[in-house]
């Protein structure tokens, strides 16, 4: 398992990106702990409560995204396949945050669903959820830096 | 809700059980493993909504079996004009074991009554005049405005910021339902099956 990023590890930025990259992992697997350990459905009523997919879809989402999270979560703490795994947790954050700044323009009345049932959507929530992002997008920053990095001519000596 | 009244009529034994701590404004089994509560204002269109298409569901499938015990909490909302009247109104005729009609009629005719505030003549239709007399006597009684407040203050310590919102517990464990997926009884029973497998 690679916890540092190699090539960036020794400048703060790289530190700073590798820690992030742990911290939003651990973030991932907890939430999907939370949401695995309650019924699927419960998730179900919150993802359904956006009003933005059908039953159908929202039964599909309920039940997969969590272990999409956990292995998301996984990738990132493990530090393997970084580049996909930063690009993935930062997509899937931007979509969380453009549902729920919809959903609080709309004026909705619901259940964030973010950590397990019972978080009601609130400004917390969504500077919450604007703070991970933000760190998810500088990791993913850094990581495609790293891997355009890694094809410089080196000097062995 | 005559579907509850069909359902329940299979729960004799539970609905002879002696008054409850809910002032009559409780169904099933108390002894059900799964308790169901419902914060609820009859002025509220969700809440008509939800009385009209999800609760008889939930009380055939769930607490007419004597799987679930169904509480109903009163939420009257501060914007709702006739909302605190319609819950005193509806909690009087609790006390005289009247609670489903008077809740059943209120939600049922809340387009009318919500505009003229018409609200004794609405519950005219379920109630002998000997009940109707005794209703007004019990609406300013202790015992008609304390459940109403007892089930405002839980209500806010949940907190509750939306109605209906419906408190599910079990094994204590507390799960707070709202929003527009509380509308789609597939997640409640599937909620509730996974609960109880």
């Amino acid at each position: 398992m690679t916890f540092l990023n190699k090539s960036l590890n020794k400048t703060p930025a790289g530190v700073l990106a590798s820690v992030l990259r742990v911290a939003l992992g651990v973030i991932f697997v907890y939430a999907a702990w939370l949401k695995l350990h309650e019924p699927w459905a419960l998730f179900a009523m919150a993802i359904d409560s956006y009003q933005v997919l059908p039953a159908w879809a929202v039964e599909v989402v309920a039940r997969a995204l969590p272990w999409f999270e956990l292995l998301l979560g996984t990738l990132l703490i493990a530090g393997v396949w970084r580049k996909p795994a930063t690009i993935a947790a930062s997509l899937l954050l931007a979509l969380f945050f453009g549902l729920m700044v919809r959903a609080m323009a709309k004026g909705m009345q619901i259940d964030c669903g973010c950590f397990g049932p019972g978080e009601r959507l609130s400004w917390t929530t969504l500077l919450r959820d604007g703070a991970l992002l933000a760190s998810s997008v500088f990791v993913t920053t850094m990581a495609l830096r790293s891997a355009r990095g890694t094809g410089q001519v080196t000097c062995p000596t | 809700m005559k579907l509850c009244i069909a359902a329940l009529a299979a729960l004799l034994p539970a609905l002879a059980a002696p008054p409850d701590a809910h002032n009559g404004a409780a169904i099933g089994d108390p002894n059900a493993p799964v308790l169901i509560e419902v914060f609820s204002d009859f002025q509220c269109p969700g809440c008509k909504r939800f009385h009209d298409e999800d609760l008889p569901l939930i009380v055939k499938d769930y607490v007419a079996t004597g799987k679930a015990y169904l509480v109903y909490k009163y939420f009257p909302l501060p914007q709702h004009t006739y909302g605190r009247k319609a819950a005193e109104l509806v909690c009087a005729c609790a006390q005289i074991g009247k609670y489903e009609p008077a809740a059943d009629i209120l939600f049922a005719k809340q387009g009318a009554w919500s505009l003229d505030g018409k609200l004794d003549e609405t519950l005219a239709s379920v109630l002998t005049p000997s009940e109707r007399k005794k209703v007004a006597a019990l609406i300013k009684d202790p015992s008609v405005q304390k459940p109403i407040d007892r089930d405002l203050a839980e209500g806010l310590a949940l907190p509750v910021k939306s109605t209906p919102t419906v408190l599910v517990t079990y094994k204590s464990r507390k799960y707070p339902l709202f929003g527009e997926g509380l509308f789609n009884y597939r997640w409640i029973q599937a909620t509730l099956d996974d609960l109880l497998k």
